[in-house]
Protein backbone atom coordinates (compact mmCIF):
# COMPACT_ATOMS: atom_id res chain seq x y z
CA UNK A 1 0.00 0.00 0.00
CA UNK A 2 2.89 2.54 0.93
CA UNK A 3 6.00 1.77 1.07
CA UNK A 4 8.39 3.97 2.67
CA UNK A 5 12.28 3.26 1.31
CA UNK A 6 15.46 4.71 3.42
CA UNK A 7 13.78 7.95 3.43
CA UNK A 8 15.40 11.00 5.23
CA UNK A 9 14.14 14.80 6.24
CA UNK A 10 16.15 17.57 7.65
CA UNK A 11 13.75 20.77 8.02
CA UNK A 12 16.02 23.65 7.00
CA UNK A 13 18.18 24.80 9.86
CA UNK A 14 18.07 22.24 12.08
CA UNK A 15 20.93 20.52 13.68
CA UNK A 16 20.44 16.86 13.10
CA UNK A 17 17.88 14.97 10.85
CA UNK A 18 14.16 14.74 11.66
CA UNK A 19 13.95 11.29 10.25
CA UNK A 20 17.11 9.33 8.75
CA UNK A 21 16.66 6.35 6.87
CA UNK A 22 13.41 5.34 7.45
CA UNK A 23 12.40 2.12 5.36
CA UNK A 24 8.52 0.93 6.25
CA UNK A 25 5.58 -0.83 4.70
CA UNK A 26 1.91 0.09 5.29
CA UNK A 27 0.16 -2.91 4.71
CA UNK A 28 -3.39 -2.99 2.63
CA UNK A 29 -6.47 -3.35 5.51
CA UNK A 30 -4.11 -3.11 8.38
CA UNK A 31 -4.09 -0.75 11.27
CA UNK A 32 -0.81 0.33 12.05
CA UNK A 33 0.75 2.41 15.14
CA UNK A 34 3.16 5.09 14.85
CA UNK A 35 4.88 5.97 18.38
CA UNK A 36 7.38 7.55 19.82
CA UNK A 37 8.17 11.26 22.09
CA UNK A 38 8.11 14.41 21.44
CA UNK A 39 10.07 15.31 18.63
CA UNK A 40 10.70 11.77 17.80
CA UNK A 41 9.81 12.58 13.94
CA UNK A 42 6.07 11.37 13.98
CA UNK A 43 4.47 14.29 12.45
CA UNK A 44 7.66 14.48 9.89
CA UNK A 45 6.92 10.82 9.13
CA UNK A 46 3.26 11.55 8.97
CA UNK A 47 3.72 14.16 6.02
CA UNK A 48 6.12 11.88 4.22
CA UNK A 49 3.22 9.67 3.81
CA UNK A 50 0.48 11.71 1.51
CA UNK A 51 3.67 14.50 0.13
CA UNK A 52 3.28 17.31 2.21
CA UNK A 53 6.54 16.64 2.82
CA UNK A 54 9.27 15.27 0.05
CA UNK A 55 11.97 12.86 1.32
CA UNK A 56 15.47 14.32 1.11
CA UNK A 57 16.70 11.03 0.53
CA UNK A 58 14.94 7.72 -0.36
CA UNK A 59 11.20 7.36 -1.70
CA UNK A 60 7.99 7.13 -0.92
CA UNK A 61 5.03 5.28 -3.05
CA UNK A 62 1.88 5.05 -2.43
CA UNK A 63 0.57 2.07 -4.97
CA UNK A 64 3.25 2.27 -6.51
CA UNK A 65 3.19 5.65 -6.96
CA UNK A 66 6.52 8.08 -6.17
CA UNK A 67 5.51 11.29 -3.99
CA UNK A 68 8.03 12.82 -5.57
CA UNK A 69 6.00 12.89 -9.00
CA UNK A 70 3.88 16.07 -9.07
CA UNK A 71 1.53 14.98 -11.76
CA UNK A 72 0.81 12.24 -9.23
CA UNK A 73 0.43 14.28 -5.93
CA UNK A 74 -3.46 14.75 -6.23
CA UNK A 75 -4.05 11.06 -6.66
CA UNK A 76 -1.69 10.43 -3.70
CA UNK A 77 -3.49 12.56 -1.26
CA UNK A 78 -6.50 11.16 -2.84
CA UNK A 79 -5.72 8.32 -1.68
CA UNK A 80 -3.86 8.91 1.63
CA UNK A 81 -6.18 11.08 3.79
CA UNK A 82 -4.60 12.81 6.74
CA UNK A 83 -6.22 14.19 10.21
CA UNK A 84 -4.13 16.53 12.21
CA UNK A 85 -4.22 17.14 16.17
CA UNK A 86 -5.80 20.51 16.43
CA UNK A 87 -9.47 19.98 15.50
CA UNK A 88 -9.60 23.98 15.27
CA UNK A 89 -7.10 24.22 12.02
CA UNK A 90 -8.11 21.79 9.71
CA UNK A 91 -11.92 22.71 9.01
CA UNK A 92 -12.35 25.77 6.17
CA UNK A 93 -15.61 26.55 5.71
CA UNK A 94 -18.47 27.65 7.63
CA UNK A 95 -20.71 25.02 7.43
CA UNK A 96 -20.19 21.09 8.80
CA UNK A 97 -21.68 19.96 5.28
CA UNK A 98 -19.79 22.29 3.04
CA UNK A 99 -16.67 21.59 5.07
CA UNK A 100 -17.37 17.56 4.44
CA UNK A 101 -17.32 18.64 0.44
CA UNK A 102 -14.17 20.53 0.62
CA UNK A 103 -12.14 17.77 -0.59
CA UNK A 104 -14.73 15.90 -3.77
CA UNK A 105 -14.92 19.62 -4.51
CA UNK A 106 -10.81 20.11 -4.42
CA UNK A 107 -10.98 16.67 -6.76
CA UNK A 108 -14.04 17.77 -9.34
CA UNK A 109 -16.52 15.07 -8.72
CA UNK A 110 -19.87 16.32 -10.15
CA UNK A 111 -22.17 17.76 -7.74
CA UNK A 112 -24.58 14.93 -7.23
CA UNK A 113 -22.05 12.47 -6.02
CA UNK A 114 -20.53 15.23 -4.06
CA UNK A 115 -24.03 15.17 -2.19
CA UNK A 116 -24.05 11.01 -1.80
CA UNK A 117 -20.77 11.53 -0.31
CA UNK A 118 -21.11 14.05 2.01
CA UNK A 119 -24.06 12.06 3.35
CA UNK A 120 -22.42 9.00 3.54
CA UNK A 121 -19.04 10.34 5.38
CA UNK A 122 -21.38 12.08 8.09
CA UNK A 123 -23.01 9.17 8.24
CA UNK A 124 -19.83 7.06 8.75
CA UNK A 125 -19.09 9.21 11.95
CA UNK A 126 -22.37 9.58 13.36
CA UNK A 127 -22.78 13.31 12.67
CA UNK A 128 -25.79 13.55 10.51
CA UNK A 129 -27.18 15.70 12.43
CA UNK A 130 -24.91 18.26 12.71
CA UNK A 131 -24.61 18.90 8.95
CA UNK A 132 -25.94 22.51 8.78
CA UNK A 133 -24.27 23.84 12.02
CA UNK A 134 -21.35 25.76 11.79
CA UNK A 135 -18.20 24.39 12.74
CA UNK A 136 -16.89 26.60 15.74
CA UNK A 137 -20.06 25.52 17.89
CA UNK A 138 -18.96 22.07 18.07
CA UNK A 139 -16.93 20.37 20.38
CA UNK A 140 -13.59 18.98 19.74
CA UNK A 141 -14.45 15.47 19.40
CA UNK A 142 -17.04 16.38 16.90
CA UNK A 143 -14.64 18.69 14.96
CA UNK A 144 -12.56 15.83 14.40
CA UNK A 145 -15.48 13.82 13.47
CA UNK A 146 -16.23 16.12 10.77
CA UNK A 147 -12.07 16.02 10.02
CA UNK A 148 -12.79 12.19 9.51
CA UNK A 149 -16.04 12.63 7.27
CA UNK A 150 -13.79 15.27 5.28
CA UNK A 151 -11.32 12.73 4.39
CA UNK A 152 -13.95 9.81 3.86
CA UNK A 153 -15.19 11.85 1.34
CA UNK A 154 -12.93 11.23 -0.85
CA UNK A 155 -12.93 7.78 -0.79
CA UNK A 156 -9.33 7.14 0.63
CA UNK A 157 -7.66 4.04 0.89
CA UNK A 158 -5.93 5.22 4.32
CA UNK A 159 -6.43 7.15 6.73
CA UNK A 160 -2.98 8.67 8.97
CA UNK A 161 -4.19 10.19 12.17
CA UNK A 162 -1.69 12.35 13.46
CA UNK A 163 -2.41 12.27 17.06
CA UNK A 164 -6.01 13.14 16.26
CA UNK A 165 -7.26 12.17 20.09
CA UNK A 166 -4.23 14.33 21.73
CA UNK A 167 -6.09 17.73 22.17
CA UNK A 168 -9.95 16.01 23.21
CA UNK A 169 -11.00 15.07 26.31
CA UNK A 170 -10.76 11.02 27.33
CA UNK A 171 -14.64 10.32 25.95
CA UNK A 172 -14.09 11.90 22.60
CA UNK A 173 -10.63 10.56 21.79
CA UNK A 174 -12.36 6.90 22.69
CA UNK A 175 -14.78 7.69 20.76
CA UNK A 176 -12.47 8.65 17.91
CA UNK A 177 -10.82 6.02 18.33
CA UNK A 178 -14.02 3.86 18.14
CA UNK A 179 -15.00 5.21 14.92
CA UNK A 180 -11.24 4.59 13.40
CA UNK A 181 -11.42 1.06 14.08
CA UNK A 182 -15.14 0.59 13.17
CA UNK A 183 -13.75 2.02 9.64
CA UNK A 184 -10.70 -0.42 9.77
CA UNK A 185 -12.84 -3.46 10.18
CA UNK A 186 -15.76 -2.26 8.21
CA UNK A 187 -14.86 -0.46 5.44
CA UNK A 188 -11.53 -1.92 5.02
CA UNK A 189 -9.21 1.35 5.20
CA UNK A 190 -5.86 1.26 6.13
CA UNK A 191 -4.94 3.27 9.33
CA UNK A 192 -2.31 4.99 10.42
CA UNK A 193 -2.17 6.19 14.04
CA UNK A 194 0.27 8.47 15.30
CA UNK A 195 -0.24 8.60 19.21
CA UNK A 196 1.85 8.87 21.81
CA UNK A 197 -0.53 6.84 23.80
CA UNK A 198 0.23 3.12 24.12
CA UNK A 199 -3.31 1.93 25.20
CA UNK A 200 -4.03 3.24 21.81
CA UNK A 201 -1.31 1.76 19.89
CA UNK A 202 -2.58 -1.55 22.26
CA UNK A 203 -5.15 -2.02 20.16
CA UNK A 204 -3.56 -1.87 16.76
CA UNK A 205 -2.21 -4.95 14.63
CA UNK A 206 1.12 -3.56 14.47
CA UNK A 207 3.09 -0.52 15.96
CA UNK A 208 7.00 0.64 14.87
CA UNK A 209 8.49 2.77 17.19
CA UNK A 210 10.43 6.15 16.16
CA UNK A 211 13.40 7.35 18.38
CA UNK A 212 15.33 10.41 17.52
CA UNK A 213 14.36 9.86 14.17
CA UNK A 214 15.38 6.66 13.62
CA UNK A 215 13.30 3.18 13.42
CA UNK A 216 13.63 1.34 16.95
CA UNK A 217 11.07 -1.03 16.45
CA UNK A 218 8.54 -2.37 14.38
CA UNK A 219 6.53 -5.57 15.31
CA UNK A 220 3.11 -6.33 16.54
CA UNK A 221 2.36 -4.62 19.76
CA UNK A 222 2.30 -7.83 22.11
CA UNK A 223 6.09 -8.63 21.15
CA UNK A 224 6.99 -4.80 21.11
CA UNK A 225 5.48 -4.64 25.09
CA UNK A 226 7.65 -7.71 26.11
CA UNK A 227 10.62 -5.26 25.78
CA UNK A 228 10.23 -2.72 28.34
CA UNK A 229 13.54 -1.48 28.69
CA UNK A 230 13.82 -0.16 24.81
CA UNK A 231 10.53 1.60 25.31
CA UNK A 232 11.54 3.86 27.89
CA UNK A 233 14.99 3.97 26.54
CA UNK A 234 12.80 5.64 23.33
CA UNK A 235 11.16 7.54 26.16
CA UNK A 236 7.77 5.84 26.60
CA UNK A 237 6.73 3.04 28.71
CA UNK A 238 4.10 0.07 28.19
CA UNK A 239 0.64 0.06 28.85
CA UNK A 240 -0.50 0.47 32.09
CA UNK A 241 -1.96 -2.69 31.77
CA UNK A 242 1.20 -4.67 30.74
CA UNK A 243 3.30 -3.13 33.54
CA UNK A 244 -0.12 -4.73 35.88
CA UNK A 245 0.70 -8.00 33.93
CA UNK A 246 4.45 -7.84 34.89
CA UNK A 247 3.83 -7.05 38.21
CA UNK A 248 1.50 -9.90 38.75
CA UNK A 249 3.80 -12.21 36.91
CA UNK A 250 6.76 -11.68 38.83
CA UNK A 251 4.79 -12.07 42.09
CA UNK A 252 4.23 -15.47 40.53
CA UNK A 253 0.57 -15.24 38.97
CA UNK A 254 1.98 -16.96 35.89
CA UNK A 255 -0.99 -15.59 33.44
CA UNK A 256 -1.45 -17.28 29.93
CA UNK A 257 -1.85 -15.39 26.98
CA UNK A 258 0.43 -12.66 27.45
CA UNK A 259 -2.62 -9.78 28.01
CA UNK A 260 -2.23 -6.25 26.84
CA UNK A 261 -5.23 -4.40 27.64
CA UNK A 262 -8.60 -4.39 30.18
CA UNK A 263 -10.38 -7.02 28.84
CA UNK A 264 -7.47 -9.67 28.30
CA UNK A 265 -5.84 -9.12 31.32
CA UNK A 266 -9.58 -10.08 33.30
CA UNK A 267 -10.03 -12.94 31.39
CA UNK A 268 -6.17 -14.23 31.89
CA UNK A 269 -7.01 -13.26 35.73
CA UNK A 270 -10.39 -15.11 35.57
CA UNK A 271 -8.98 -17.98 33.89
CA UNK A 272 -6.56 -18.42 36.47
CA UNK A 273 -9.07 -18.53 39.00
CA UNK A 274 -11.08 -20.92 37.62
CA UNK A 275 -8.07 -22.59 37.06
CA UNK A 276 -7.20 -23.05 40.59
CA UNK A 277 -10.66 -23.34 41.76
CA UNK A 278 -11.54 -26.65 39.37
CA UNK A 279 -7.92 -27.91 41.08
CA UNK B 1 -19.09 33.90 23.12
CA UNK B 2 -19.98 30.60 21.01
CA UNK B 3 -22.82 32.22 19.60
CA UNK B 4 -21.43 34.79 17.49
CA UNK B 5 -23.08 34.57 14.15
CA UNK B 6 -21.65 36.98 11.20
CA UNK B 7 -23.89 38.30 9.09
CA UNK B 8 -26.66 37.65 11.09
CA UNK B 9 -27.92 34.58 8.94
CA UNK B 10 -31.56 34.38 9.74
CA UNK B 11 -32.38 30.96 8.32
CA UNK B 12 -35.62 30.08 6.42
CA UNK B 13 -37.32 28.95 3.21
CA UNK B 14 -38.88 31.77 2.07
CA UNK B 15 -39.25 32.78 -1.77
CA UNK B 16 -36.32 35.76 -0.37
CA UNK B 17 -34.30 32.83 1.12
CA UNK B 18 -34.41 30.80 -2.15
CA UNK B 19 -33.69 33.63 -4.50
CA UNK B 20 -30.14 32.91 -6.18
CA UNK B 21 -27.54 34.59 -4.01
CA UNK B 22 -25.84 36.44 -7.36
CA UNK B 23 -29.55 37.86 -7.64
CA UNK B 24 -29.57 39.24 -4.82
CA UNK B 25 -26.20 40.85 -5.10
CA UNK B 26 -27.39 42.40 -8.70
CA UNK B 27 -30.47 44.15 -7.61
CA UNK B 28 -28.84 45.17 -4.38
CA UNK B 29 -26.81 46.84 -6.29
CA UNK B 30 -29.63 48.09 -8.78
CA UNK B 31 -31.66 49.12 -5.10
CA UNK B 32 -28.57 51.31 -4.00
CA UNK B 33 -28.20 53.59 -7.26
CA UNK B 34 -32.32 53.86 -7.38
CA UNK B 35 -31.76 55.41 -3.45
CA UNK B 36 -28.60 57.77 -4.24
CA UNK B 37 -30.56 59.01 -7.75
CA UNK B 38 -33.76 59.53 -6.00
CA UNK B 39 -34.20 63.49 -5.53
CA UNK B 40 -37.51 63.99 -4.55
CA UNK B 41 -38.56 63.20 -0.91
CA UNK B 42 -42.22 61.78 -2.31
CA UNK B 43 -40.31 59.20 -4.35
CA UNK B 44 -38.77 57.39 -1.12
CA UNK B 45 -42.11 56.02 -0.59
CA UNK B 46 -41.14 53.78 -3.42
CA UNK B 47 -38.00 51.99 -1.99
CA UNK B 48 -39.52 51.75 1.59
CA UNK B 49 -42.39 49.88 0.16
CA UNK B 50 -40.34 47.40 -2.04
CA UNK B 51 -38.35 47.03 1.48
CA UNK B 52 -40.90 46.46 3.49
CA UNK B 53 -42.68 43.85 0.82
CA UNK B 54 -39.78 41.94 0.81
CA UNK B 55 -39.47 41.94 4.81
CA UNK B 56 -42.77 40.32 4.77
CA UNK B 57 -42.10 38.09 2.02
CA UNK B 58 -39.24 36.49 3.62
CA UNK B 59 -40.75 35.92 6.76
CA UNK B 60 -37.63 37.37 8.89
CA UNK B 61 -38.97 39.57 12.00
CA UNK B 62 -39.19 43.25 11.20
CA UNK B 63 -37.49 43.77 14.77
CA UNK B 64 -34.47 41.83 12.80
CA UNK B 65 -33.84 45.07 10.31
CA UNK B 66 -34.41 46.99 12.58
CA UNK B 67 -32.15 45.80 15.14
CA UNK B 68 -28.93 46.35 12.39
CA UNK B 69 -29.75 49.70 12.28
CA UNK B 70 -29.15 50.09 16.31
CA UNK B 71 -25.48 50.81 15.88
CA UNK B 72 -26.55 53.20 12.99
CA UNK B 73 -28.14 55.98 15.26
CA UNK B 74 -25.15 58.13 16.25
CA UNK B 75 -24.35 58.11 13.01
CA UNK B 76 -27.80 59.21 11.86
CA UNK B 77 -28.14 61.92 14.52
CA UNK B 78 -24.48 63.34 13.64
CA UNK B 79 -24.84 63.16 9.97
CA UNK B 80 -28.58 64.63 10.52
CA UNK B 81 -27.06 67.80 12.36
CA UNK B 82 -24.45 69.12 10.28
CA UNK B 83 -26.23 68.45 7.26
CA UNK B 84 -28.67 70.11 8.73
CA UNK B 85 -26.97 73.25 9.84
CA UNK B 86 -23.90 73.20 7.65
CA UNK B 87 -25.48 73.36 4.35
CA UNK B 88 -25.53 76.36 2.43
CA UNK B 89 -29.01 77.45 1.36
CA UNK B 90 -31.27 80.80 1.02
CA UNK B 91 -34.80 79.75 2.31
CA UNK B 92 -34.40 80.37 6.24
CA UNK B 93 -36.42 78.44 7.87
CA UNK B 94 -35.34 79.34 11.47
CA UNK B 95 -32.62 81.57 12.40
CA UNK B 96 -31.42 81.96 16.50
CA UNK B 97 -28.55 83.63 17.72
CA UNK B 98 -25.77 82.35 14.73
CA UNK B 99 -27.82 79.31 13.31
CA UNK B 100 -29.56 79.85 10.52
CA UNK B 101 -31.45 76.70 9.50
CA UNK B 102 -32.71 76.66 6.20
CA UNK B 103 -35.08 74.24 4.19
CA UNK B 104 -32.73 73.50 1.39
CA UNK B 105 -30.49 71.92 4.66
CA UNK B 106 -33.74 70.71 6.22
CA UNK B 107 -34.09 68.74 3.16
CA UNK B 108 -30.90 67.69 2.61
CA UNK B 109 -30.45 66.02 6.16
CA UNK B 110 -33.74 63.88 5.92
CA UNK B 111 -32.04 62.77 2.48
CA UNK B 112 -29.19 61.48 3.41
CA UNK B 113 -30.58 60.00 7.21
CA UNK B 114 -33.74 58.67 4.55
CA UNK B 115 -31.00 57.24 1.89
CA UNK B 116 -28.59 55.55 5.04
CA UNK B 117 -31.89 53.94 6.72
CA UNK B 118 -33.05 52.04 3.51
CA UNK B 119 -29.29 51.26 2.34
CA UNK B 120 -28.50 49.59 5.89
CA UNK B 121 -32.17 48.21 5.99
CA UNK B 122 -32.18 46.86 2.69
CA UNK B 123 -28.65 45.36 2.62
CA UNK B 124 -29.19 44.04 6.15
CA UNK B 125 -32.38 41.85 4.49
CA UNK B 126 -29.64 40.49 1.62
CA UNK B 127 -27.42 39.31 4.63
CA UNK B 128 -29.87 38.23 6.74
CA UNK B 129 -31.46 36.16 3.67
CA UNK B 130 -28.33 35.17 2.51
CA UNK B 131 -26.17 32.82 4.21
CA UNK B 132 -22.49 33.64 3.88
CA UNK B 133 -21.78 30.95 2.33
CA UNK B 134 -23.95 31.42 -0.65
CA UNK B 135 -23.17 34.86 -0.68
CA UNK B 136 -19.19 34.26 -1.38
CA UNK B 137 -20.24 31.59 -3.67
CA UNK B 138 -22.52 34.32 -5.83
CA UNK B 139 -19.63 36.65 -5.55
CA UNK B 140 -16.90 34.26 -7.03
CA UNK B 141 -19.64 33.65 -9.72
CA UNK B 142 -20.08 37.41 -10.68
CA UNK B 143 -16.46 38.31 -10.37
CA UNK B 144 -15.59 35.09 -12.87
CA UNK B 145 -15.59 36.98 -15.66
CA UNK B 146 -12.78 39.08 -14.54
CA UNK B 147 -10.32 36.36 -13.65
CA UNK B 148 -9.44 36.01 -17.61
CA UNK B 149 -7.71 39.55 -16.62
CA UNK B 150 -6.17 37.76 -13.67
CA UNK B 151 -8.88 39.24 -11.27
CA UNK B 152 -8.27 36.57 -8.34
CA UNK B 153 -12.52 36.42 -7.73
CA UNK B 154 -11.95 32.38 -6.43
CA UNK B 155 -8.98 33.24 -4.12
CA UNK B 156 -11.12 36.20 -2.74
CA UNK B 157 -14.17 34.06 -1.98
CA UNK B 158 -12.06 31.32 -0.75
CA UNK B 159 -10.45 34.39 1.68
CA UNK B 160 -13.80 35.22 2.73
CA UNK B 161 -15.03 32.09 3.64
CA UNK B 162 -12.04 31.38 5.99
CA UNK B 163 -12.29 34.80 7.36
CA UNK B 164 -15.90 33.75 8.00
CA UNK B 165 -14.72 30.55 9.70
CA UNK B 166 -11.47 32.24 11.86
CA UNK B 167 -13.14 34.77 13.26
CA UNK B 168 -15.47 33.31 15.65
CA UNK B 169 -12.65 31.31 16.73
CA UNK B 170 -9.95 34.14 16.83
CA UNK B 171 -12.16 36.00 19.04
CA UNK B 172 -13.03 32.92 21.52
CA UNK B 173 -8.93 33.09 21.68
CA UNK B 174 -8.56 36.61 22.00
CA UNK B 175 -10.75 36.45 25.15
CA UNK B 176 -9.33 33.63 26.59
CA UNK B 177 -5.77 35.22 26.66
CA UNK B 178 -7.02 38.30 28.07
CA UNK B 179 -8.52 36.62 31.01
CA UNK B 180 -5.05 34.47 31.22
CA UNK B 181 -3.51 38.27 31.30
CA UNK B 182 -5.82 39.56 33.96
CA UNK B 183 -4.87 36.35 35.94
CA UNK B 184 -1.52 37.97 35.79
CA UNK B 185 -2.30 41.26 36.82
CA UNK B 186 -2.72 42.85 33.71
CA UNK B 187 -5.24 45.92 33.86
CA UNK B 188 -7.08 46.54 30.73
CA UNK B 189 -9.70 49.00 32.30
CA UNK B 190 -8.32 51.98 33.99
CA UNK B 191 -5.69 54.34 32.34
CA UNK B 192 -5.68 57.10 29.43
CA UNK B 193 -6.55 55.81 25.50
CA UNK B 194 -3.23 55.40 25.01
CA UNK B 195 -2.64 52.85 27.83
CA UNK B 196 -5.30 51.04 27.51
CA UNK B 197 -3.79 50.74 23.79
CA UNK B 198 -0.57 49.88 24.82
CA UNK B 199 -2.07 47.25 27.63
CA UNK B 200 -3.56 45.30 24.49
CA UNK B 201 -0.45 44.50 22.88
CA UNK B 202 0.16 41.47 25.45
CA UNK B 203 -2.65 40.23 23.92
CA UNK B 204 -2.34 41.08 20.26
CA UNK B 205 0.98 39.41 20.14
CA UNK B 206 0.45 36.09 21.40
CA UNK B 207 -3.25 36.35 19.05
CA UNK B 208 -1.14 36.83 16.18
CA UNK B 209 1.69 34.21 16.91
CA UNK B 210 -0.98 31.95 17.00
CA UNK B 211 -2.85 33.11 13.93
CA UNK B 212 0.30 31.99 11.96
CA UNK B 213 0.60 29.10 13.57
CA UNK B 214 -3.02 28.35 12.84
CA UNK B 215 -2.65 29.40 8.69
CA UNK B 216 0.43 27.02 8.50
CA UNK B 217 -1.87 24.28 9.71
CA UNK B 218 -4.67 25.19 8.24
CA UNK B 219 -2.79 25.32 4.77
CA UNK B 220 -1.34 21.59 5.36
CA UNK B 221 -5.29 20.45 5.86
CA UNK B 222 -6.80 21.90 2.61
CA UNK B 223 -3.18 20.84 0.62
CA UNK B 224 -4.20 17.17 1.99
CA UNK B 225 -7.85 17.48 0.85
CA UNK B 226 -6.51 18.14 -2.76
CA UNK B 227 -7.16 22.17 -2.71
CA UNK B 228 -5.25 23.30 -5.24
CA UNK B 229 -7.04 26.38 -6.23
CA UNK B 230 -10.38 27.27 -8.03
CA UNK B 231 -9.33 25.53 -11.32
CA UNK B 232 -10.89 22.70 -11.94
CA UNK B 233 -13.19 22.81 -8.76
CA UNK B 234 -16.82 21.95 -8.64
CA UNK B 235 -19.13 22.64 -5.80
CA UNK B 236 -21.74 20.59 -4.16
CA UNK B 237 -24.29 23.21 -4.30
CA UNK B 238 -24.97 24.84 -8.05
CA UNK B 239 -25.83 27.84 -8.14
CA UNK B 240 -29.01 28.08 -10.45
CA UNK B 241 -31.32 30.96 -11.56
CA UNK B 242 -35.05 30.23 -10.84
CA UNK B 243 -38.04 31.35 -11.72
CA UNK B 244 -38.12 33.28 -8.49
CA UNK B 245 -35.25 35.10 -9.77
CA UNK B 246 -36.68 36.35 -13.28
CA UNK B 247 -39.84 37.53 -11.04
CA UNK B 248 -38.20 39.43 -8.45
CA UNK B 249 -35.72 40.92 -11.31
CA UNK B 250 -38.60 42.31 -13.06
CA UNK B 251 -40.16 43.59 -9.81
CA UNK B 252 -36.92 45.67 -8.65
CA UNK B 253 -36.42 46.61 -11.97
CA UNK B 254 -40.29 48.14 -12.83
CA UNK B 255 -40.07 49.71 -9.68
CA UNK B 256 -36.88 51.52 -10.49
CA UNK B 257 -38.40 52.12 -13.98
CA UNK B 258 -41.15 54.04 -12.16
CA UNK B 259 -39.06 55.67 -9.76
CA UNK B 260 -36.74 57.09 -12.62
CA UNK B 261 -39.59 58.02 -15.12
CA UNK B 262 -41.85 60.20 -11.64
CA UNK B 263 -38.83 61.48 -11.02
CA UNK B 264 -38.11 62.85 -14.59
CA UNK B 265 -41.77 63.66 -15.13
CA UNK B 266 -41.38 66.03 -11.56
CA UNK B 267 -38.94 67.49 -12.73
CA UNK B 268 -39.83 68.37 -16.14
CA UNK B 269 -43.60 69.41 -15.01
CA UNK B 270 -46.64 67.20 -15.65
CA UNK B 271 -47.55 69.76 -18.83
CA UNK B 272 -44.30 68.54 -20.42
CA UNK B 273 -45.03 65.31 -21.40
N1 LIG C 1 8.94 23.25 10.66
C1 LIG C 1 10.03 22.80 11.30
N2 LIG C 1 11.21 23.45 11.19
C2 LIG C 1 12.31 23.01 11.83
N3 LIG C 1 12.35 21.92 12.60
C3 LIG C 1 11.22 21.21 12.76
C4 LIG C 1 10.00 21.61 12.12
N4 LIG C 1 9.04 20.74 12.47
C5 LIG C 1 9.63 19.83 13.27
N5 LIG C 1 10.93 20.11 13.45
C6 LIG C 1 11.89 19.31 14.23
O1 LIG C 1 11.94 18.01 13.68
C7 LIG C 1 11.94 17.03 14.69
C8 LIG C 1 10.77 16.09 14.50
O2 LIG C 1 9.56 16.78 14.63
P1 LIG C 1 8.13 16.12 14.51
O3 LIG C 1 7.15 17.23 14.51
O4 LIG C 1 8.14 15.22 13.34
O5 LIG C 1 8.05 15.30 15.84
P2 LIG C 1 6.80 14.59 16.51
O6 LIG C 1 7.22 13.22 16.85
O7 LIG C 1 5.61 14.75 15.67
O8 LIG C 1 6.62 15.42 17.85
P3 LIG C 1 5.30 15.74 18.67
O9 LIG C 1 5.03 14.53 19.48
O10 LIG C 1 5.68 16.91 19.51
O11 LIG C 1 4.21 16.06 17.69
C9 LIG C 1 11.89 17.78 16.01
O12 LIG C 1 13.21 17.84 16.52
C10 LIG C 1 11.42 19.15 15.65
O13 LIG C 1 11.98 20.11 16.49
MG1 LIG D 1 3.64 15.68 15.92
Amino acid sequence: MIEVKNAGYTYEGAARPALSDISLTVRRGEMLAVVGHNGSGKSTLAKLLNGLLLPQSGDVLVDGMNTKEERLILKIRQRVGMVFQNPDNQLVTTVVEEDVAFGPESIGVPPPDIRKRVDAALAMVNMQKYADRAPHMLSGGQKQRVAIAGMLAMQPEVLVMDEATAMLDPEGGADILEIMRRLNRTEGITVVMITQQMEEAALCDRMVVLFQGTLLADDAPRKIFRDEAMLVCAGLNVPAMVRLRNALNSKGAALLKEPINVEELASAIAARAKARHTQ
Amino acid sequence: MKNITLGQYFPGNSPVHRLDPRTKILLMIAYIVVIFLVNALILYVLPFAFVLFAIVLSHVPVSYVTRSLKPLRFLLVFMFIINLFFTPGETALLSFWRVNITSEALLQALFISIRLILLVGGTSLMTLTTSPIALTDGLEKLLKPLSRLRFPSHELAMMMTIALRFIPTLMEEAVKIQKAQMARGADFESGNVINRAKSMIPILVPLFISAFRRADELAMAMESRCYHGGEGRTRMRELRFGPCDAVAASIVLLVAAAIIALQYLMQNGWAAS
